[in-house]
This record gives C-alpha cells, sequence and structure tokens, in this order.
C-alpha cells in the first residue's frame, strides 16, 4: 500500500509524489527505517492531520506530517 | 475558538448564472465570486457612484489588487499628491473573499504610497474583508479631502458618509468599537479605521480592524489621513457564492485532510537545536510548508523567534550584529504563548494563527506580537523585555503605526545616538542606547504623538535621515524608502530580490527561495523549475536564470494570491496541497489553467510597475543597505563572508518575466503579450 510522508529528512524509497510503498500493517516507525540517526526523527507526527505515536498503524493513501518549524517569514 | 464553516453556501447553477449579463444590471446576490461594481466615492463633494467593471477586467486582472491595480491606474492623474485630494485610495477584496474558500478571509488596502512615491498595498486579515463584498462591492475607492473628519456607512440599502468629528483623536481599537456601538445598524457592522498615526499623518501609518490587526505597509493610513476618513463601517449583508458548489466543498474537504487537528505538547526550543544542528551541514533540504502547519497553529508567526536568531534570518542590532549579540530566551515562541492563550481565526481559516489575552491593565485584550515586532522591538534593539514588547505591539496597533517601521526607525535613531549623530539635545533627554526599554518605549510614544524628536522619525528612515545629515543614511535600513523586514537576505538572498524588484519594495510577504520551495509551482505551473530535495547551500547565493525563475514565480503568484483574496500561509501548503487555481475556476466558472492565472499575476505586476514608472520612479535606483547584502562582507558570525549578488539576481528576474535587464522597464512585447497597449508608450517616453 502507499502513503504519502512529508518530514525534514531524507526518507528512504520516496517517490516524485512524495509516496512510500510500505506492507500491510505498516506503523509509523517503519518509515523511519533508513533515514539514520537524524535527531528530526524523534519529532511529533501526525497522520491525517491527529497526532499519533510512532506505533500507530498505517492505512493506504495516509498522509504522514512531521511537526517541524519553518524557518523563514 | 471560532467555529469555521468550511462548507460555503451555493445555489446557481452555471446557466442560470449566465442569464445575468455583463454586470450591467443590479446583482443582489453574489454568483460568481466577484460582484461587479467598484463604489467610488469623492469625498470632496461627499458623493458617491457605482461603478460596473466588466468580466473582463476581472478575466485579465481577477480582483484585490489586481482590481485595484487596473482602476487606480486609470483613475488617478499622472504625479498626484499622495496626501492630495487626487490620491485613489481603495479598500479591496479577492475573487475568493467570503466565498467559503478556506483562506478566504483577506482584503487589501491600495493607492500611490507617500513612503516610497510609488504603488502602495497592503493587506490584511480577520472579518473586515468579506464586509466590503456583503454591501455588494468588490472595491470601495476613495478620492477627494473631506472638510472634516468622516467617516463612510454602507449596508445593503444605502452608503452615507457621516461625521466623525467625535472619533478624530481616538485610537483605532476604541474607534472600533465606538462605532460598532452607535452604527444604529440592523447587523453588526465591521470596522476598519486609522489611529493617531494616520491622523497626524505619519508615513508609516496604516490601517486596523479586528482590534489589533493592520494593514501596515506602504503608509497608506497617512493617506486615509489625509482625506480626513476615519473610518469605514460596513454592515452589509448580501450573500457571497460560487458557481460550482459541489466543487468548491471536495476542494475544502481534500484541503481540510491536511490541516492538523488539536492541540500537541511539544516545547518550542527544542526547534532552535535541530537548527542549529542542521545549519552545519553544507546541504540544505527543500522546505515544505506542510511541515511548519501545526507548529503554526500553536504560535503563529512566532514559531520562528528563536529559529530566526540561530540561522540567521532576524537582524540584529540594526542589521550590524549576530547571533551573539542576543540571547534566544526573551522571545520563546512558549513564553508569548502563555500570555495571550486565547487562539483565534481569521474568517474561513482552519490554522488560526492568532492569538489575544489580557492586557497589561487586565481591562482589555492585547493580540500577540507578530514575529515581525517580536524581532524589531527585540534583537534589532538588543531589547530583552519581553513586557515591553507586548506594550510596544498595542501603543502601536492602537495608534496604527507600523511595527517592522517603527521598530527600524528606533534601531536608526539609536545607532545615530550612539555614534554620536544625535544627542540628548536632540532626543530631549532621551538616552538612546541599545536595549534601554524606557527610553525605547518613550520615543515610540514621541513618534505616534509626533512629539519631539519622535516627530523626526515619525515619516520613516528616509527622511529621517535626510533631516540628520552627517551620513546618517548609513544607517537607514530601506528600500525605496520602505523599512526593510526581519528576515536577512544574506540567510535567504530571495528575500533581497524581493526588496528591490517589488514594485512596493522592501516586503518580505513576496517571496524568498524557502517561500518558493513551499508554494510548489513546479507541480502545476509548466515554466516553474522544481526545487530539488537536496541541494548545496551554495546554489541559493547564485545569480542564474533558476533563481530568477524562482523569484519570479513567488512573484507572480502573490499577485493570483492577492487577486484571489487569500492568506499566504495558507499557501504555505503549496499549490498542489491547497488548489488554488481550481478554487479560482470553480468559483467564477473559468476553465483556465495554472498557466493563465500566472499570466494574469504577470499582468498585474507589470501594471504595477508600469505606475511607478508612470510616477517617475526608475527601478534600477533601487538600491539594498550594504549590511543586508554582505557589503562589505561580515568578518564574523554566521554571516561571515557571505555576500549576495542582488543586483544581477534582479537582472534574472527581469529578465525572466519580461522588462528589461538593465532598467526594469517592462518591454514593449511584454506589454502587447500582456494587452497592455495603453501603456507601451510609458517605457518609450523613458527611454526617449
Amino acid at each position: 500500500m502507499k502513503v504519502k510522508v512529508i518530514a525534514p529528512f531524507p526518507i528512504r524509497g520516496l517517490d516524485q509524489e512524495d509516496c512510500l510503498e510500505v506492507s500491510e500493517g505498516s506503523r509509523v516507525r517503519d518509515v523511519l527505517k533508513g533515514s539514520g540517526l537524524n535527531p528530526a526523527r524523534l519529532l511529533p507526527v501526525f497522520v491525517n492531520g491527529q497526532q499519533v505515536k510512532k506505533g500507530h498503524i498505517l492505512n493506504e493513501g495516509d498522509i504522514i506530517v512531521f511537526l517541524y518549524a519553518l524557518s523563514g517569514g | 475558538m471560532k467555529k469555521i464553516n468550511i462548507s460555503g453556501e451555493f445555489c446557481l447553477p452555471l446557466a442560470q448564472h449566465a442569464q445575468l449579463g455583463e454586470n450591467t444590471e443590479e446583482v443582489k446576490n453574489i454568483v460568481r465570486g466577484y460582484t461587479g461594481k467598484i463604489l467610488l466615492v469623492d469625498l470632496t463633494s461627499r458623493t458617491w457612484e457605482e461603478q460596473a467593471i466588466p468580466d473582463s477586467v476581472y478575466e485579465q486582472y481577477l480582483s484585490g489588487v489586481g482590481l485595484a491595480a487596473y482602476v487606480t491606474y486609470h483613475h488617478m492623474p499622472p504625479g498626484a499628491d499622495p496626501l492630495g485630494p487626487e490620491n485613489l485610495l481603495g479598500f479591496v477584496t479577492g475573487i475568493l473573499t467570503g466565498t467559503g474558500a478556506l483562506f478566504g478571509g483577506r482584503w487589501m488596502v491600495t493607492g500611490k504610497s507617500p513612503l516610497t512615491g510609488g504603488w502602495g498595498d497592503a493587506n490584511c486579515g480577520g472579518d473586515f474583508g468579506p464586509a466590503i463584498k456583503q454591501c455588494g462591492y468588490d472595491g470601495i475607492f476613495f478620492k477627494g479631502i473631506a472638510d472634516e473628519p468622516v467617516y463612510l456607512f454602507a449596508d445593503d440599502e444605502k452608503v452615507e458618509i457621516r461625521s466623525a468629528a467625535h472619533l478624530w483623536g481616538i485610537d483605532a481599537t476604541e474607534t472600533q468599537a465606538r462605532l460598532k456601538a452607535e452604527a444604529g445598524s440592523k447587523r453588526r457592522p465591521r470596522v476598519a479605521s486609522i489611529g493617531m498615526a494616520g491622523e497626524k499623518l505619519s508615513l508609516i501609518s496604516g490601517i486596523c480592524n479586528d482590534g489589533g490587526r493592520l494593514a501596515g505597509r506602504s503608509g497608506l493610513g497617512a493617506v486615509m489621513g489625509s482625506k480626513r476618513l476615519k473610518a469605514l463601517v460596513l454592515a452589509g449583508s448580501k450573500p457571497i457564492r460560487g458557481v460550482d458548489s459541489a466543487e468548491l466543498k471536495r476542494l475544502n474537504k481534500a484541503c481540510n485532510a491536511y490541516v492538523p487537528k488539536g492541540d500537541f505538547r511539544f516545547p518550542a526550543w527544542v526547534f532552535p537545536i535541530l537548527y542549529r544542528l542542521m545549519a552545519a551541514r553544507k546541504t540544505a533540504m527543500r522546505m515544505d510548508g506542510m511541515l511548519g502547519v501545526a507548529a503554526f497553529r500553536k504560535w503563529g508567526t512566532t514559531t520562528i523567534n528563536q529559529i530566526g536568531l540561530v540561522t540567521g534570518d532576524t537582524p540584529v542590532k540594526n542589521w550590524s550584529g549576530s547571533r551573539g549579540d542576543y540571547p534566544l530566551r526573551p522571545v520563546n515562541p512558549d513564553s508569548l504563548l502563555s500570555r495571550v492563550p486565547k487562539q483565534y481565526h481569521c474568517l474561513t481559516c482552519p490554522l488560526g494563527c492568532g492569538a489575544t489575552g489580557p492586557g497589561a491593565d487586565n481591562s482589555s485584550e492585547t493580540h500577540r506580537p507578530e514575529y515581525e515586532t517580536s524581532s524589531t522591538f527585540g534583537a534589532l534593539l538588543l531589547n530583552k523585555d519581553l513586557d515591553s514588547i507586548f506594550t510596544i505591539n498595542e501603543l502601536l496597533n492602537r495608534a496604527g503605526m507600523d511595527t517592522i517601521s517603527a521598530g527600524a526607525i528606533v534601531a536608526f535613531a539609536i545607532e545615530c545616538f550612539e555614534n554620536g549623530l544625535i544627542s540628548e539635545k536632540d532626543t530631549g533627554g532621551l538616552q538612546l542606547t541599545w536595549g534601554n526599554t524606557p527610553a525605547i518605549i518613550a520615543l515610540v510614544k514621541q513618534m505616534i504623538a509626533r512629539e519631539g524628536f519622535g516627530d523626526l522619525l515619525a515619516d520613516g528612515v528616509k527622511v529621517a535621515a535626510a533631516k540628520i545629515g552627517k551620513g546618517a543614511e548609513g544607517y537607514a535600513m530601506h528600500s525605496g524608502g520602505q523599512e526593510l523586514p526581519m528576515h536577512d537576505p544574506k540567510q535567504d538572498p530571495g528575500y533581497g530580490v524581493h526588496y528591490i524588484v517589488e514594485p512596493t519594495p522592501g516586503r518580505h510577504t513576496v517571496g524568498s527561495w524557502g517561500t518558493y520551495e513551499t508554494l510548489r509551482l513546479w507541480t502545476k505551473v509548466s515554466w516553474a523549475p522544481e526545487a530539488p530535495r537536496s541541494y548545496p547551500v551554495s546554489q541559493r547565493y547564485e545569480a542564474d536564470e533558476r533563481n530568477g525563475k524562482y523569484a519570479a514565480g513567488c512573484s507572480l503568484a502573490k499577485m493570483v494570491i492577492d487577486g484571489a483574496g487569500l492568506c499566504t500561509f495558507g499557501l504555505l501548503m503549496g499549490v498542489d496541497r491547497f488548489p488554488i487555481f481550481e478554487y479560482l475556476n470553480a468559483v467564477v466558472g473559468w476553465q483556465k489553467t495554472p498557466d493563465e492565472f500566472m499570466e494574469i499575476g504577470r499582468r498585474i505586476q507589470t501594471l504595477r510597475q508600469c505606475f511607478n514608472i508612470r510616477e517617475g520612479l526608475l527601478p534600477a535606483e533601487v538600491r539594498l543597505p550594504g549590511r543586508s547584502i554582505g557589503e562589505p562582507p561580515f568578518r564574523s558570525g554566521l554571516h561571515k563572508g557571505r555576500q549576495v549578488a542582488v543586483d544581477e539576481l534582479r537582472r534574472m528576474y527581469w529578465q525572466v518575466i519580461g522588462w528589461d535587464k538593465d532598467t526594469g522597464f517592462p518591454l514593449p512585447d511584454t506589454l502587447q503579450a500582456l494587452d497592455l497597449p495603453q501603456i507601451s508608450t510609458v517605457a518609450s517616453q523613458h527611454e526617449g
């Protein structure tokens, strides 16, 4: 299944549409595999607008967004 | 928290809409986003007339700033005194304003700027925008000068010019409260007004609504003051509709899926640490605005208070300092939030970046200072007293004075004082030293009242520097007369380009490289280059065609955003997730492509540029102060050695947009392509 991931650090396997192919039953923490030791991995995460824990089970079409604060105005 | 209706109200299908024709008859219901009418008020004669605007104008200019540029260019005689009767002061809404489209609550004020001498506009939110349209107009324009202070009242049935003599001298917040109470309308009116700064013709004054929101830039509060127009009181109730209600609902629902819901617990101080770690890298990651939406919901623009200091985005000590000169703690977003915890939304905004809380005396409400205000009255002055920032914010909101310009002027004055250009004799005993909070507050009060040394400063740094002389211009941080905002081009050179290419110079809300990345224009616009997911930081400083296209993309998109009446912050999500082009088509019933909308943006931008040239401004003469672009290079700190080739970047921008790369004059071919033949003589007159 495909989920959309928006993160402030590289995610392995992300396509041009920010989509990632994951297996059924995958959790948010599985998306982070291969993203190295970037401290931004500790950031809160939202799935479809709701804050969830890293153990949250994903569904087809979920939009996963990590909390960050943009620089600039 | 205010409930948000994201469904909108639409009833007329396209077939019925088409029968309404070319706006020549009274249109009681606004069925395609725009009304097709403006109200033109002559304050000298106290008369007013409605003018029909043909559909073709909306096709070419949208509404909002585009409509205002069209109307002003054709109604205002060239060379008009900005503070004289001929200047045309416009209050306009965008096509999507009030239709139920998310983020569609903006209004704009326009006219010839007394601060820059060219095109002026300023943008504001709250609930005033739809009120203009609910009275049946896409814009209300004023010319002339009233013989006494007046305010305009309008509702569904009537337009009246009423005496405001009893309100002259009253601050903007109190004025709004009194007018809402005394309007005598069935419907609760919405009010926009000037405060004392506009009345006293301060060239850095703006126009306020909602007791603390300010259309602050371009000095248009002074234009309103010069016309003795204290306020607009609008109590119309005309429904605002669009053509395709089902599509609008679908777009709202799809967009809303991206918006984070609820609160979250996470301390703001973590972000500067993360940024510090990332700043050490030589590779930049493309920014995605979605990442910042949740933070923005919680802390508003103050989210970046500390990040800006860590990255070097925030200027310190009148742009001469560096990170080590100012601590992070005073402007911690959580500290601000704890004082003003009540989140509020502008109309149809799902984010709600505003916040209010009890004022200093606990008897009134005060707004959270924005990032710009926190920085101009914080790091720029080395002022570490957060209480004073709240106090000054409230003073300036009530006076209707732009906090960006006001802070820049105080910084200018301090540097003049520290370097001996002025003394206590000039300042009336004020010790204008860095971080001297009582002196800063006292000076702000003087500027508002136009008393003592404050009178000299109340017209901006350019005017003040000319009066002081002795090389004071070296401390005057402005572009084309307008004080620079709190984003350093040495950190993001895109800001530098927009500070000098925009017809309203010194503007931070149009673009930067970070803005381009978040807009994601490449997902919709054929000529917009895709920003790579990661790239060398050095690429940001290159004066190449790619960066020229980035800047042009931001400018043209901003014209579409302002023509639509949308909040720029909504576009943080990107044009693929917040589908601005599809929204416009759904509401008006157009079938335009994103490229066609961007071409409309180019037309609006070009007409604004032509306005400036007609008014005698030469675009190539607009310069940025050396400090802002690393001339000479800083020897230490975050910006050590960084230089911004802003002139070359500007040439790239002009070339991409179709203006002469050396002069900034729109090329004849460009004018022809944009169907602007009537002003094609402008460039040739100057060339001759």
